[in-house]
């Protein structure tokens, strides 16, 4: 049936000048585009540096630098920031540079993968339910109504108890209990774009479930998602802190830097500053950043806003 | 000295990267009691007048030239504190959306009284008074009682007439109507017209129109502004414009409407291209891109608003009329308007789909775990046709009278309550396997294809996902088809790069009818596709799909409000009103001899782009609402806004029967015209004047 092989009969085909469409030069990746709308936010940008050094400092620092941090030595307790240590060490001695490369480490370990799985889980189940809709909805909804029921210090204390006080717990337990956010922000907009006209076409040229979830629902809430995937990084790495602050977090000599913290306030009414003052300004720095990155991501990714 | 002047004003947006010069010297005039029409295409400033002289402009808009001029006070020297003294007070503003101009939490007493209050300083009670006052003046049904309700009680047509009261309330000079009946319906759009009209002869106010629909100022200005990339391009009185259109482009405005093509039966002309981007505009005439009579000197030199006279001016150096066309340069058009040989009668062949008795009822449920069914809307109720192979029917009514649903269960979207719609000997409506199996065969196009395009998409996946679904081909071949369908509907290769945003509207729908041929359907079911566009690239779109029909053998299922646009396309009819079908038969003969009262009100209440016809009919048309398709009128469903209504119409539904032999069928006891074409006793009743049909329509949807 090849009724569409002959000439089409409307004459010559309008060139794109006449139509009102410039003429467009070779296609440019997704990437390039995006990072053209990203650029433009001067704050983000700065935020993207800062983040990267934050990285270069947790991850490539212990290359350079070599604090000793695991040999205790009573005869430098508490000792403030000196041409040996460039910022003092703690109550038994070891170096704080060298401890403070490994707590940042830590907490962007925990942060980033804690925050990407409560992302990944939370987009796809908020995706299904939302699109399904009707008692498979209900049914999700209310099985993370039960979790957040339950009282999450508990939980947390007990997954600890029975797991261990790893790395690899914490970012098991972090994800768990972060991923209901997103969920629920994802299922909103799965909602509204399940009944929009581009769904209906899909549907029409016979499309199924998992192709409309795939190509047409998660697309859409890349936005939502994407935000509030950096946002939960941030929140699991302010999550992490808070846990080892009070002293339900990583087990010593691991630490990370809300551990860190914890040791220094138990010292900032002597006046150790440089014991509190660095991690918690990292802190800050990562939350910050992740946040500011967050929104010029979905400004980046919005391809209405980016140019040809 | 007129009310209201406009010297040479210039408005610009600054944006991030540019500065778009919305208004470029645009100069404008009005009398107390007059009506300006302010007409062109979307986006060339018709809303920026009106915003300017509101001084109520978007972020980063400015007034940064000019003057204007009302009651001999320049409005841009005034504060802005002295500014929203004036705005309300001396000039009201109807707004296209009545209801998202309403606050949704406040009654529809109080936003009006609130406007009383501030200009007026007067108490509570006065207020509300006034509020109750000024509803009743626009023919709001008891008005006490509306002027409690909030916005969502009321149907459109209320909720605009209450826009319009809190316009009034403070008896403005100066009234500004921005498209104020682009989201009503045709039968609302005439009350809510007249309404305006008699206000302002009432009031002695100055009303300045701004509408793109021709048909609706024909009959409503005085004077008419034509308006085209932020510019005047020709004023004058509308007798005179449409009698003898002076500029190019207005010309063409003209050549671009439907209803000419309908009645010649030629194919529509449109003008090619886009308008200029204001950002950069050119210095030359900055229509000579898209004009047929374009010559070098339009190229090089910026033409000034000039004319013989005062009264008829334009901006154009070769005016249409003064050189023999023949003397012109030749247009440089590509669908320049070309008699099309009469469409042989044999296009038409066997039934290619037949739908019978389909009913289509949704339900109303209460309570949020067991759902209780308490009741239903009436979507469509029993309805029969048939689509011939290579035919195009046309599907016309008010909104919410059931067209799109009868489409969206044509193409698999909704199932039907009842009844079946039978293609290739199977029963769609009935076995899923038979609507999967053809699913390919019968392809919707959209209203809004922007909606109907997933944003995060280029072009080329869009295109390429109904092949890819139905796993049609390999890559390379799903490419080729996807080319092949793009230099179909007339579009470059190298859109196909592009997302969605970066078409315009009549792009767009040449996207979205090439995507519907993409599996080769046979009946494309095309619901409003043209609704959204400019009546300049309306007629690309409808000249396209008339091509593609004749070259593919497709059938149409078009669905619309707007008659014109049917009739132009349609080789036959058919009318719905409230569920049911009220009448059928080939397009002519429906629209020269209707047998429904419906049908003929519809006839009347289109506004037709021709001043004479348009003043002549006062008192035509259908009044009141469409009533609730909960409990729909028992009997006859039109019988609660049909003149010729008799106890009969209330007691039996009447069937739909023949009328005539070419196939003419309609549902009503006291037709207009028998069989053979006479003419009968209720053929002669009166109309209902818009005034007292206003005091008594149907409470709104709920």
């Amino acid at each position: 049936m090849a009724i569409l092989s002959e000439e089409a009969a409307s004459g010559p085909e309008p060139t794109a000048l006449e139509l009102g469409l410039e003429s467009a030069e070779k296609p440019r990746s997704m990437f390039a585009r995006g990072w053209e709308v990203f650029a433009e936010n001067k704050l983000a940008l700065a935020s993207l540096v800062v983040l990267v050094l934050i990285a270069g400092f947790g991850y490539l620092g212990p290359l350079f630098y070599h604090g000793d941090v695991t040999k205790v030595n009573l005869n430098a307790v508490t000792m403030g920031p000196s041409a040996l240590h460039p910022l003092g060490t703690d109550q038994y001695g070891l170096d704080f540079l060298g401890q403070l490369m490994r707590g940042t480490a830590t907490s962007l370990n925990v942060g980033l993968a804690a925050g990407l799985i409560a992302a990944v889980v939370g987009a796809l189940y908020g995706a299904v339910s939302g699109y399904l809709g009707g008692w498979v909805d209900a049914l999700l909804m209310r099985i993370i109504d039960a979790f957040l029921s339950f009282p999450l210090l508990f939980l947390l204390i007990y997954i600890n108890t029975v797991f261990g006080k790893s790395q690899l717990t914490m970012i098991g337990e972090i994800g768990l209990i972060s991923w209901f956010p997103i969920t629920r922000l994802v299922r909103g907009e799965a909602l509204a774009i399940k009944v929009r006209d581009y769904v209906a076409a899909a549907k029409m040229m016979g499309g199924k479930g998992s192709r409309i979830i795939y190509r047409h629902i998660l697309p859409n809430t890349i936005g939502t998602s994407i935000v509030n995937t950096t946002f939960s990084i941030a929140d699991a790495v302010f999550l992490l802190s808070s846990l080892s602050f009070i002293g339900l977090g990583l087990q010593a000599p691991q630490a990370d830097l809300g551990g860190l913290l914890n040791t220094g306030t138990q010292y900032a009414s002597q006046g150790f500053w440089w014991l509190v003052w660095p991690p918690a300004v990292v802190i800050v720095l990562i939350i910050m950043s992740f946040n500011i990155l967050g929104d010029a991501l979905r400004d980046a990714v919005e391809t209405r806003l980016q140019k040809r | 000295m007129a009310l209201l002047e406009l010297n040479d004003v210039r408005t610009q947006i600054r944006l991030k990267r540019s500065v778009v010069h919305a208004l470029d010297g645009v100069t404008l005039s009005v009398d107390e009691g007059e009506t300006l029409g302010v007409v062109g295409e979307s986006g060339c400033g018709k809303t920026m007048t009106a915003m300017s002289i509101m001084q109520l402009l978007p972020n980063g808009g400015s007034v940064v030239g000019g003057e204007i001029v009302l009651g001999g006070r320049n409005l841009l020297s005034l504060s802005e504190a002295e500014m929203a003294k004036v705005r309300g007070n001396e000039i009201g503003m109807i707004f296209q959306d009545p209801m998202t101009s309403l606050n949704p939490t406040m009654t529809v007493g109080r936003q009006i009284s609130e406007s009383v209050r501030i200009h007026r300083g007067v108490d509570k009670k006065t207020a509300h008074a006034r509020a109750v006052e000024v509803l009743s003046l626009v023919g709001m049904p008891s008005p006490e009682r509306r002027a409690l309700d909030y916005p969502h009680q009321l149907s459109g047509g209320m909720r605009q007439r209450a826009m319009i009261a809190m316009a009034l309330a403070n008896e403005p000079k100066l009234l500004i109507a921005d498209e104020p009946t682009t989201a009503l319906d045709v039968t609302v759009q005439k009350q809510i017209l007249e309404l305006i009209d008699s206000l302002k002869e009432r009031l002695r106010m100055a009303v300045i129109l701004v509408t793109h629909d021709l048909g609706v100022i024909a009959g409503r200005a005085d004077k008419i502004a034509v308006m085209y990339a932020g510019r005047v391009v020709e004023t004058t009185s509308t007798e005179a414009l449409y009698a003898n259109p002076r500029h190019p482009y207005t010309e063409a405005l003209f050549d671009s409407l439907p209803e000419r093509g309908a009645e010649s039966g030629t194919k529509l002309y449109s003008i090619p291209g886009l308008p200029p981007d204001l950002s950069n505009p050119p210095a030359a005439c900055r229509f000579a891109p898209r004009c047929r009579y374009a010559q070098d000197r339009c190229r090089e030199a910026d033409p000034q608003l000039e004319g013989e006279t005062s009264q008829h001016q334009y901006a154009c150096f070769f005016p249409v009329g003064e050189v023999e066309r023949s003397a012109r340069a030749v247009p440089v058009t590509l669908t320049e308007a070309t008699s099309d040989e009469e469409i042989p009668q044999s296009r038409i062949g066997q039934p290619l789909l037949t739908v019978s008795n389909l009913v289509k009822e949704y339900p109303i449920t209460a309570g949020a775990v067991l759902r209780r069914k308490i009741g239903a809307v009436s979507a469509v109720a029993d309805v029969s046709f048939t689509i011939y192979e290579g035919e195009t029917l046309g599907l016309v009514g008010e909104s919410g009278c059931g067209k799109t649903t009868v489409g969206k269960l044509l193409v698999g979207l909704e199932d039907a309550t009842s009844g079946a719609i039978e293609y290739e000997g199977r029963n769609l409506a009935k076995e899923k396997h038979a609507r999967e199996a053809v699913r390919k065969q019968i392809q919707l196009m959209f209203q809004d294809s922007y909606a109907a395009m997933n944003p995060r998409m280029r072009v080329r996946t869009v295109m390429r996902e109904p092949l890819d679904i139905q796993k049609i081909g390999d890559k390379a071949a799903r490419d080729a088809r996807i080319r092949e369908l793009f230099s179909e509907v007339g579009l470059p290769q190298s859109a196909l790069e592009r997302y969605p945003h970066e078409f315009s509207g009549g792009q767009r729908q040449r996207v979205g009818l090439a995507r519907a041929l993409t599996l080769k359907p046979r009946l494309i079911v095309a619901d409003e596709p043209v609704s959204a566009l400019d009546v300049s690239i309306q007629s690309q779109v409808l000249n396209l799909m008339k091509e593609l029909q004749v070259e593919l053998g497709l059938s149409y299922l078009f669905i619309s409000h707007d008659l014109s646009v049917v009739r132009y396309l349609s080789d036959r009819i058919g009318v719905m009103y409230l569920g049911k079908l009220v009448e059928i038969g080939p397009a002519d003969s429906v629209y020269a001899n209707p047998v429904h009262h419906y049908t003929r009100g519809l006839l009347d209440t289109i506004p037709v782009a021709d001043p004479e016809v348009e003043k002549a009919k006062e008192d035509k048309g259908i009044s009141g609402e469409l009533p609730s398709a909960i409990d729909p009128p028992s009997g006859c469903r039109f019988r609660t806004r049909c003149p010729a209504a008799q106890s009969l119409c209330a007691e039996q539904e009447p069937p739909l029967v023949e009328f005539g032999t070419n196939g003419h069928l309609a549902a009503c006891h006291f037709p207009l015209r028998t069989a053979d074409g006479t003419p009968t006793a209720a053929a002669e009743l009166p109309h209902p004047t818009g005034a007292t049909a206003a005091a008594e329509p149907e409470d709104a949807q709920a």
